[in-house]
């Protein structure tokens, strides 16, 4: 089930709030819990119900083993320790993401290199399996290392199968969400949540039906239709997707913490302006701050610990693969790899450059940053390679110039240097408002304030209450196609 | 009260009455004529049908139109055509030169499933086959990317039909019933469809002003008949159209610079005998119909002339564009052209092989084995945009598909018009409005060849 559809909205979000609060109301406790459990169930089942054994089974895996990690007083012999059931517990969540979202690259990249003809699985892609997956990952270190402990199978599958933060993330920590499930004064209705919670799901709602779709129509033509890009399509076809991406990954977040707090329950923020950074450092303390986090505990910080001293030079080495890591984890493609490939190298030059201490302007900064992060996107974004090098050498080619027809009037002697005029967002079916629209979306990025500050300055006035009406009833009337969020595929 | 409630109690209102204005409003105007309240499509599709042409019908949903004329049908008819917008322009003088009774069914995007459904409307709703049908087969009919979905419309229809090319089995026309309620009253609350309306609702608006007045015969049983003082005081303009709608058209001398001008609308034109114009008028005691008086009316108008500015549907369903596309420059068709070819190359995107040929093909069988003769006619593409398509070979398509509907219609002995390829009727690129849409020469040239 979509957050941004008629059945969430009007069905399934109203009724499980309210018999959630109805059975703690009536102090039925437990039953709430496996209410919320069955209707998170429910909603991962919506897509397909195929892949529901195997989140229940990787659930009920990782309990046991964190169970028998925490109570490992009786496992002290050597061939069943700690650190073999944490083993135990990585292999499997590790094997069961590459399973199913590597397989088949493996075989391909197989095939290719040594002339085998493996068949390929055509497997399809479990929802939220990465999300699922590094959350338990996370879960098991944690009580490795003795900072989550669960006993109650319940609460467990509340904290990973919780519907706001399933499919998506943010990825959340034990330690940060059982709490909340536990704190008694939760599990009363409280309808400043409620209220706050409603206004940052329409912000979120507006975000990726108005914003982040529209974009999408300019980036899916320049990516998968246009056989061509004059040098202005191109550029627009990768900001296109540089917003779209954005608006449409932020979007799903906060409609997942107005969700969760319609629950009485914090999720942690994601996001935190990232197109303002002014840096790739400060750009991955601000773009999916979960995952950022995620991989500076649980893969960075292992590595760097694995190393027998540490050197500037090995912190590097240390950061590349990592970020290598973690475009690989976005999928099954060399383009994630090259992407995070590309931002592994940006981080070491950034680290090098704060090392000098050379102070930079900050607005050629943001320049440089955001370039950087625009022509990134094209990899992450483009299926082959092919689709790629065709947006990014037409960003940099003087060769297919074309402008508005309107300048041709005003600058006719362009044409001696070859520049044409005419229609020249065609290929991506560009519309009149398209220029419009990405000055819009910068405006939107650099100077509004974001929807977590807009959250934490909350309050209960005309202004909110229009935005929040506003945001509400133009989505509501954008809600009619089909559109899923773009991490649901990673 | 509670403060939080009570701005969620206001916020909530809000939005709920926000909500419900717009739907009210998508209701009553209804452009479409989704939820048949204004049930001006089906007095179009009454007019039509009673042989009347009409002129002003844009903007609508193409499949409900069919639908609405094939439950209205007054004749039994003989020969009916099916295809795209590359088959509107197929007229009945052009099919045959006897006394038959023929229709142009084709819409927008048609794909196959559109030609199903519009057999099985006839099936469902009349009890019969037309004893021929034109199938006008574009080149992407086969391309399962083609993007074509718009036939859901229709679905009933098509399923109907369907159980009758298979047999039963395919038994979802309760499923389909509910399909096509719950695509109607999603209307109510599309972002496109608001957009459509807010559109129809302005351009109906204007309409009425001065800046735009009403064009001629509107949909009106009221009459009026003017003095000769009276008609002194018109305009040429005001003069021209009463001269139209009186069906002395031909008394009309034009003068000025406009007046051999084929791009400007007769009533735009200067009147070169005015007095003698007004004596006419003055003395023919026919009626002059009356500007309508209700706004609703406006959506559509009855014309009995080709002779008018506007989107026209004759009463064979065959199309006529606005003077704008027309009468457009060749040198704008050749733009046209190569724009198509270049940058949109409609519904040919992935397009790698043949998809859909087995349905394709039972239906042809069915209509053969109910003794209905089939004609495939293939629009040509203007040869600029044909050239273009096939310098790469990306779209070598266009040539297997002809190919592969030549060896059909030999080996089930149907007759084939026309072609892909415009060179084989040495088309030229003024024979054609754009890359795709030829002219009433091209269809005449392909329906009647020269001996």
């Amino acid at each position: 089930m979509l957050f941004n559809s008629y059945g969430f909205i009007f069905a399934f979000l109203p009724i499980s709030f309210f018999i959630y609060f109805y059975l703690n109301h009536k102090r039925l406790g437990i039953l709430a819990k496996i209410w919320l459990v069955f209707a998170s169930l429910f909603f991962y089942s919506w897509w397909n119900i195929v892949y529901l054994p195997l989140i229940l089974i990787s659930v009920l895996f990782n309990y046991l083993i964190a169970s028998c990690i925490i109570s490992s007083i009786k496992l002290n012999d050597k061939y069943f320790s700690k650190k073999i059931l944490l083993q135990i517990g990585l292999v499997f969540n590790i094997g069961l993401l590459a399973y199913f979202k590597y397989a088949d690259f493996f075989i391909s990249n197989t095939n290719s290199l040594i002339n085998t003809d493996i068949t390929l699985l055509y497997l399809t892609l479990p929802l939220a399996i990465s999300f699922f997956t590094l959350q338990q990952i996370a879960f098991l270190v944690d009580s490795y290392e003795g900072l989550a402990k669960e006993k109650n199978f319940l609460d467990y599958t509340i904290f990973v199968t919780f519907f706001p933060q399933l499919i998506a993330g943010p990825i959340v920590h034990h330690k940060e969400m059982m709490p909340q499930f536990r704190n008694i004064r939760n599990k009363l209705k409280n309808y400043n949540n409620v209220a706050m919670g409603l206004f940052i799901f329409s912000i979120g709602l507006f975000k990726k039906v108005v914003i982040a779709d529209t974009f999408a129509i300019w980036a899916t033509s320049g990516f998968d239709t246009a056989t061509s890009l004059n040098l202005l399509e191109a550029w627009f076809t990768s900001l296109s997707y540089t917003f779209q991406l954005y608006f449409d990954f932020s979007g799903y977040t906060d409609m997942a913490i107005g969700a969760a707090l319609l629950f009485n329950i914090k999720l942690p923020v994601n996001f935190n302006s990232p197109y303002r950074a002014t840096g790739i450092i400060d750009f991955w303390k601000r773009w999916h701050i979960t995952l950022s986090n995620f991989i500076t505990v649980y893969i960075y910080t292992p590595l760097v610990r694995s190393f027998d001293q540490l050197t500037f030079y090995k912190a590097m080495i240390a950061t590349f693969v990592t970020f290598l890591i973690a475009g690989l984890w976005h999928g099954s493609s060399w383009m994630f790899v090259i992407f995070g490939g590309l931002h592994g190298i940006a981080l070491v030059v950034n680290n090098y450059w704060k090392k000098t201490k050379i102070k930079i302007n900050k607005v050629l900064a943001w320049f440089i940053t955001f370039n950087f992060i625009n022509i990134t996107m094209v990899f992450f974004r483009a299926n082959e390679f092919e689709d790629a090098t065709k947006v990014l050498s037409s960003m940099f080619s003087l060769d297919n110039i074309m402008l508005p027809s309107l300048l041709g009037r005003l600058m006719p002697f362009l044409n001696n240097y070859g520049v044409e005029f005419g229609q020249f967002t065609q290929n991506i079916e560009g519309r009149s408002f398209t220029f419009a629209f990405l000055v819009f979306g910068f405006i939107m990025v650099l100077f509004f304030e974001n929807s977590t500050k807009k959250l934490s300055n909350f309050k209960l006035n005309f202004t909110n209450s229009f935005i929040f009406v506003m945001a509400f009833s133009i989505s509501f009337y954008k809600l009619s196609g089909y559109s899923e969020f773009l991490y649901f595929r990673f | 009260m509670n403060k939080n409630i009570r701005w969620l109690q206001y916020s909530i209102g809000l939005i709920l009455l926000i909500i419900s204005l717009i739907c009210i409003f998508n209701y009553k105007v209804d452009s479409s004529g989704v939820f048949g309240h204004s049930n001006y499509l089906s007095k179009a599709a009454r007019a039509l049908t009673s042989g009347k042409m009409i002129a002003g019908l844009q903007n609508i949903d193409d499949r409900l139109f069919q639908d609405l004329i094939i439950k209205n049908l007054q004749v039994r008819n003989d020969v009916i055509a099916i295809g795209s917008s590359t088959t509107m322009h197929l007229r009945k003088g052009v099919v045959s030169k006897d006394r038959i009774n023929f229709f142009n069914h084709s819409v927008n995007g048609a794909s196959l499933e559109d030609y199903i459904a519009i057999v099985g409307a006839y099936e469902s709703i009349h009890g019969y086959l037309p004893s021929t049908i034109i199938l006008g087969v574009d080149s992407w009919v086969f391309n399962k990317n083609s993007g074509q979905g718009r036939w859901v419309g229709l679905k009933k229809y098509y399923d109907y039909e369907l159980d009758k090319i298979y047999g039963k089995g395919l038994d979802s026309s309760s499923n389909s019933k509910f399909t096509i309620n719950a695509i109607k009253w999603k209307q109510l609350i599309n972002f496109e469809y608001t957009v459509s309306n807010i559109k129809f609702f302005i351009r109906t608006l204007l309409k009425n002003d001065d800046i735009n007045p009403p064009l001629p015969l509107k949909e009106s049983k009221s009459v009026e008949v003017l003095t000769k003082s009276e008609l002194e005081k018109l305009s040429d303009r005001e003069l021209i159209l009463k001269a139209i709608n009186s069906g002395i058209a031909n008394k009309i001398e034009f003068g000025g610079i406009k007046a051999l001008d084929p791009t400007v609308p007769s009533y735009e034109k200067e009147v070169a005998n005015r007095e003698e114009l007004i004596e006419v008028l003055a003395e023919s005691s026919v009626s002059i119909l009356a500007p309508p008086l209700m706004v609703n009316d406006l959506k559509f108008y009855i014309v009995d002339t080709t002779d008018t500015d506007d989107f026209i549907r004759a009463d064979d369903g065959s199309i006529y564009y606005p003077n704008k596309i027309r009468y457009k420059s060749n040198d704008k068709v050749k733009v046209d052209a190569v724009a198509f070819a270049k940058y949109n190359p409609y519904s040919l995107g992935k397009y790698d092989n043949l998809n859909n040929i087995k349905l394709f093909e039972d239906f042809v069988r069915y209509l053969q084995l109910n003794k209905v003769d089939v004609t495939l006619f293939l629009p040509p593409y203007n040869p600029i945009t044909y050239d273009l398509l096939l310098e790469s070979n990306k779209y070598n398509i266009i040539l297997t598909a002809e190919k592969y509907l030549i060896n059909f219609a030999k080996l089930n002995d149907l007759d084939l018009k026309g072609s892909y390829n415009p060179h084989k009727y040495e088309f030229s690129n003024e024979d054609f409005f754009d890359g795709v849409h030829g002219r009433d020469r091209v269809f005449k040239k392909i329906f009647q060849p020269v001996l």
